[in-house]
């Protein structure tokens, strides 16, 4: 634009912004102060032991020592017991043990039981389907397809 | 692929837009250019917002002016979306709002924070000349790439999934710093 049409325009005074960019700033001010501290002081310990939890679970089951996996999911799951991956890896660590086990029924039903409450997609019936020891794998199937 | 018109998306980002301008006519003031118009958001307009300023020969003046969002709109989506790229980080996201007053406040910061994040990146227009305009070569060789990257961020659909990109690995940035750095 050149210079003499932009004398046109009123020259603003400086840093002064309009009413609704100071209440629009005090707004986003007010629930940044209600959420962020409460977050910081109340909330980011239990995220991070919660964390800390959920690695240690993740790498018992990477380790295969399922046993241990079920224990770490297990009190996830009591205080979260929606956690589709917490139900997920208890299921599948049931699955896994109930291989070349003489209660590998019991351990099945247990694992299936756990996944009745939600819906899985087919990449996450495969994942758990992967686990399985082949002899339970058409009656997993049958089953599931009822769900 | 889907089309979504740059108004629609300035409608929903408005926070960012309004951001985007303080940033430029902040660093105005700081560098003593006084500004004639501003407009902070016109919402379903093609040209979101604007701030029309006195012209000026100093290049370093020029870019600070250009890349006032990159800075302003960049910390402040890295304060404001840090509870939600802590959860994630995390990976604890799934664990439940204790209220629901406290989950709309959640919902609103973070996007307050991630429309603001993407609007951090100046348009070409902000820095439209600057590398011609730099005296000095390194200025020259610093601004040339920097424009050009800019650019980048500006086209259409790539951009956009840039700008997403960039706001989603800003609320990432802090987390990250903490999780590598402190624990």
């Amino acid at each position: 634009m050149p210079e003499d049409e932009l004398h046109e325009f009123e020259i603003l005074e400086r840093h002064v912004y309009p009413v609704w960019i100071h209440l629009g700033a005090f707004f986003v001010f007010v629930i940044f102060l209600c959420v962020a501290p409460n977050f910081i002081w109340n909330e980011l310990p239990r995220h991070r032991q919660l964390s800390a939890q959920l690695i240690a679970a993740e790498r018992s089951f990477s380790n295969k020592n399922y046993v241990r996996t079920i224990e770490l999911y297990d009190n996830i799951l009591t205080e979260y017991p929606t956690y589709k991956k917490a139900q997920m890896r208890t299921a599948q660590s049931f699955f896994a043990l109930s291989a070349d086990s003489e209660e590998g029924v019991l351990y099945y039903n247990v694992g299936f039981s756990l996944l009745l409450d939600d819906n899985y997609t087919n990449a996450e019936i495969a994942t758990l389907c992967s686990s399985l020891p082949a002899e339970y794998r058409e009656d997993f199937n049958s089953r599931f397809k009822k769900v | 692929m889907i089309i979504i018109p740059a108004e629609l998306i300035a409608l929903i980002t408005f926070p960012g837009v309004v951001v985007h301008e303080i940033a430029h006519r902040f660093f105005c003031d700081v560098n003593y250019i006084p500004v004639y118009a501003v407009s902070y958001f016109s919402p379903l307009s093609k040209n979101a917002g604007c701030v029309i300023h006195q012209r000026t020969d100093n290049v370093f003046h020029r870019f600070l002016i250009g890349i006032g969002p990159l800075i302003i709109n960049s910390l402040l989506c890295i304060m404001l979306t840090f509870p939600a790229g802590m959860i994630y980080f995390l990976g604890t996201d799934f664990v439940p709002r204790h209220s629901m007053a406290m989950g709309i406040l959640h919902f609103l910061l973070r996007w307050l924070g991630y429309t603001i994040g993407f609007h951090a990146i100046p348009s070409n227009q902000d820095i439209a000349g600057l590398a011609y305009q730099a005296k000095s070569v390194f200025a020259k060789m610093f601004l040339f790439p920097f424009t050009g990257i800019i650019a980048l961020f500006n086209i259409n659909y790539i951009g956009f999934m840039f700008r997403i990109g960039y706001a989603y690995g800003l609320s990432l940035f802090l987390p990250a710093l903490l999780w590598y750095f402190f624990w």
